[in-house]
């Protein structure tokens, strides 16, 4: 009797496997497999300036302005080099959004020596403006903001601190922008509006827009020797209405 | 035969199923970056500015006798004061100054003794006002960094800063030899920083002198050497 049972069990499980060979055998002939690729739209940065450095300076006996950009070999630089370009990318087809920008602290060396960021005098120390004007971004120019090649949807995205001025080592290109000056008072460090691309959710946009950053640091009168350093904080953020 | 099975049931599901792969985009509340910024701010040196000359355009009657007789003689103008340029950031430093080869131009003798020339220091700088409110300010030096600590050795005429500026002018009035006053046919220690401090600045310093003419002096012009130097 156990015999007999075992060997219907085995034959039960034969048969079953030939089954599911079968029915594998019939797919593989009958249907491909596939690969969905479901990807969601996105907002996102696509591109962040590159890390800056200011240079070498001796320690001045005025307030001296160092720059981003500064034109060193006599010849007018008319565009911001790819480093400092900023670039959202926004998929979604749907909404808005806003980046600023902010000092996470006042410049510091090693021995806690300090250049203050602040946007008050006379610590109104460090200033940004944007600008169209980037190496190796194309597309169509819109009140300051570059819509990439291939973008669709809605521009009014509003540069905030734009410059129309093409001479980046210059302090009137800095200085004749408003509320483009950084403050790292703390607890909270006082951020400057870069782009306002609000819209409603029934709005949106697909691709990328872009701008170049360029920066101006004063250095205050007998500033202590040494490497000063702070980190800025690009932040982007959903702004649909 | 158990494996075998069980193997084909695996086969079997993945047969029967599409691989669906889903890649989700990042829809954020809050993306953020961060990008550093540095500069780098070298130190420098020391650099004493002085006039090229010192002029006196002076002419006084003989005196009857030289037991208390002298004038004042002092570098007014703006152009003639002592300038000391600091971007050692608290390296220490001396300054002396020292008057030599005094004589008459024509006859090419000394006329008297280096001991009737004396030297004070004040404040003389209309380009950084005096601060008179920071007690920290040494006397006799008018720098930006009220921490330079800085040392004025010299005897110092500048017992009231108020009353040395008239109308943003120089105007010494307050001078008064004493026996502080030092023979300047020596060197002279005028400014001196030991260290202790991690400052730079731009300071300046006035200086004036005083003479005590002897009897039999008339007609002589004087000339000489004063000649500073940083150490």
């Amino acid at each position: 009797m156990w015999v007999i049972k075992k060997t219907f069990i085995i034959l039960c499980a034969i048969a079953f496997a030939l089954n599911l060979l079968w029915a594998g055998i019939v797919l593989c002939e009958t249907e491909e497999s596939s690969v969905n690729v479901i990807r969601l739209s996105s907002l996102s940065f696509y591109a962040i300036p590159a890390n800056l450095d200011f240079g070498s300076l001796r320690i001045p006996f005025q307030k001296t302005a160092v720059f981003s950009d500064q034109d060193v070999d006599g010849t007018q630089e008319t565009l911001l080099p790819e480093a400092r370009r900023l670039t959202v990318q926004d998929t979604r087809e749907n909404g808005g959004f806003r980046v600023t920008l902010s000092a996470n602290s006042d410049f510091t060396d090693e021995n806690n020596d300090t250049i203050l960021l602040r946007n008050t005098a006379p610590d109104d120390n460090m200033r940004i403006v944007t600008s169209p004007l980037v190496q190796n971004v194309t597309g169509a120019t819109d009140s300051g903001v570059i819509y990439e090649t291939d973008f669709t949807g809605e521009h009014g995205v509003n540069a905030e601190i734009n410059t129309d001025a093409t001479d980046f080592g210059s302090q009137d290109t800095f200085t004749s922008v408003s509320d483009n000056v950084l403050d790292a008072s703390t607890p909270i460090p006082v951020p400057v509006d870069i782009f306002d691309g609000t819209l409603s959710s029934s709005l949106g946009r697909s691709g990328r827009m872009s701008v170049g950053v360029a920066a101006m640091l004063y250095i205050p009168p007998f500033t202590a020797p040494g490497v000063y350093t702070t980190t800025m904080t690009w932040t982007l953020t959903d702004e649909t209405t | 035969m158990k494996s075998f099975g069980n193997k084909n049931l695996v086969l079997g599901l993945l047969l029967f199923s599409g691989i669906n792969l889903f890649i989700c985009g990042t829809v954020l509340a809050q993306n953020t970056k961060d990008q550093a910024v540095s500069v780098n701010i070298n130190g420098g040196n020391l650099l004493l500015l002085v006039p090229q000359s010192i002029t006196f355009p002076r002419t006084i009657l003989e005196p009857d006798n030289s037991s208390d007789t002298y004038f004042r003689l002092s570098p007014y103008v703006e152009d003639q004061k002592i300038r000391m340029q600091d971007l050692s950031n608290g390296g220490p430093f001396n300054v002396t100054v020292t008057l030599e080869n005094l004589t008459d131009h024509v006859s090419g003798d000394p006329p008297f003794s280096y001991q009737n020339v004396e030297i004070c220091t004040l404040h003389m700088d209309t380009i950084n006002p005096i601060d008179t409110s920071n007690l920290n300010n040494p006397p006799g030096l008018n720098g930006v960094d009220a921490n330079s600590l800085i040392n004025i050795p010299m005897p110092n005429a500048d017992t009231n800063a108020k009353t040395i500026y008239k109308n943003n002018t120089p105007y010494f009035q307050s001078f008064v030899p004493d026996s502080g006053h030092l023979d300047i046919s020596q060197p002279i220690l005028v400014m001196q920083r030991v260290s202790g401090t991690t400052s730079s600045g731009e300071y300046s310093l006035g200086m004036a002198f005083h003479v005590t003419i002897p009897p039999g002096t008339a007609g002589k012009t004087f000339t000489g050497n004063l000649t500073f130097s940083l150490l």
